[in-house]
């Protein structure tokens, strides 16, 4: 007993030492295996604050720029606007419209915080559970997607970027069925890299490409980019796209998060899918 | 003791205002990233006890990971640093050193002492945080690429902020 104390006293600093980093350890775990949703809360309401703060200064800087884009919004959104479109219907007749249901609904937000030079790259911004955000709802911009909702708290939520080694996003070619997964490779942030579309597709440079709708995150359609360059191995079954990314992600001011009506029902039912699987074979 | 936490405490709100409201705004390229805010645990007195410094290193990476929305990262670098500084500091100083108890700084030890110093934790610390952001060695040279470009700012930057707030004295060796 006496020599285990001794032990202790003698080492003490080196058994702290080994205990603080295990505990380090042991969060960075936990972070990648996506289980910290307790300890994002807590930073989220102490630094979301500040950033806040910073964030109402910095947007004096940026209100000329942000006026054009809303300026652009605005009449795009009046061009589709019912007034403006000419009525050709001779019958004039009323349908109680049971096929359409609503099945996203958008909640604008501000950015709060937002970097574009680390490898992993996270977005602050000022909603959060008191309005409505959960986790893993999708967020887009004017032009092109952001990221996903990856923690909430009551007045922030924090946002895994597109622009993270652990996003990947579900994208096609518009007017071409073929998918794949886009990753970022780290570097430049207005290219991200197509992968698993397969070779017998024709894929060209400047065609646009869009997300699939195949997750439940993202809505069918939305622009995500243009081929930029394309290339495909000899002997492998894949095309390499670089895309470029229509976002700007480092001018990103206001941004909007997609709620999702049918989330739910398509999360359990695919979850039932895959418990029930086994049982069949 | 109470001038001592103050003065602390202002250069750690300080550092903290600066890197997080300046130095992770500025873009300069995706492979630098500089850190200064561990000049506050390189700059503690030499005779500051070994797990006092384990512990000012681990709560200054939990307050950085609070700012930086990641979770542990910053926490095991700076933990290491101040497990590593106390080690360097007995290593490379004289015995007049601790009794005088100064602070480790350009004014104190001369340009190539510090240079040195500051190189091998920044080193340390930004080589910890990178690959654990990372997570995994699958790109290890564009990794080991930020290290080591990312370092280098860091260096010129803490080099830079020790000229403007010391005086540094013509060195006699």
């Amino acid at each position: 007993m006496r020599n285990i104390i001794v032990f202790l006293y003698k080492y003490y600093n080196f058994i702290l030492f080994l205990v603080l980093e295990f505990f380090s350890l042991y969060l960075i775990y936990q972070y990648n295996t996506y289980q910290r949703a307790s300890f994002i809360n807590f930073s989220n309401g102490v630094s979301g604050q500040a950033y806040s703060t910073v964030a109402n200064f910095k947007s004096y800087f940026r209100l000329r720029q942000i006026n054009d884009s809303l300026q652009l919004e605005n009449a795009r959104l009046r061009s589709e606007l019912f007034t403006s479109y000419y009525n050709n219907e001779i019958r004039d007749f009323k349908v109680n419209d049971t096929i359409y249901k609503q099945q996203y609904t958008y909640i604008a937000a501000k950015v709060l915080n937002n970097s574009i030079n680390k490898r992993n790259n996270y977005i602050t911004l000022n909603r959060g559970a008191a309005h409505g955000v959960k986790t893993q709802m999708g967020v887009i911009c004017d032009n092109g997607i952001v990221g996903i909702v990856m923690a909430t708290s009551q007045h922030f939520c924090t946002v895994l970027s597109v622009l993270n080694s652990n996003a990947k996003i579900s994208a096609r070619i518009a007017d071409d069925n073929a998918f794949g997964s886009l990753v970022w490779d780290g570097n430049d942030p207005t290219i991200c890299r197509l992968y698993d579309v397969n070779k017998h597709v024709q894929v060209a440079n400047g065609k646009k490409i869009v997300t699939s709708g195949y997750s439940t995150i993202f809505p069918e359609n939305i622009p995500v980019g243009e081929v930029q360059a394309h290339s495909l191995e000899a002997g492998d079954n894949f095309h390499t796209i670089k895309v470029r990314m229509s976002t700007n992600f480092s001018n990103l001011t206001s941004v909007y998060i997609i709620n999702n009506f049918f989330k739910e029902e398509m999360d359990s039912l695919e979850i039932l899918t895959k418990i029930k699987l086994p049982d069949d074979q | 003791m109470i001038n001592e936490l103050l003065k602390h405490t202002l250069r750690l709100i300080l550092l903290l205002f600066v890197q997080v409201l300046i130095v992770n705004n500025v873009n300069l390229s995706s492979y630098v990233n500089p850190y200064i805010y561990i000049l506050l645990l390189m700059m503690l007195k030499v005779n500051v006890p070994k797990w006092q410094s384990l512990v000012i290193g681990f709560l200054l990476g939990a307050v950085m990971d609070m700012f930086s929305s990641t979770v542990g990262i910053h926490m095991f670098a700076t933990t290491l640093l101040g497990y590593l500084r106390p080690r360097i500091l007995s290593a490379s100083l004289n015995k007049e050193d601790f009794d005088a108890n100064i602070e480790p700084n350009i004014a104190n030890k001369g340009f190539i002492w510090f240079f040195t110093y500051a190189a091998s934790l920044i080193f340390v610390h930004h080589c910890s945080l990178f690959f654990l952001e990372i997570y995994s060695t699958k790109e290890f040279f564009a990794t080991m690429q930020r290290v080591l470009y990312s370092s280098a700012v860091s260096l010129l930057m803490i080099i830079l902020a020790q000229f403007l707030f010391f005086t540094v004295k013509p060195s006699d060796d």
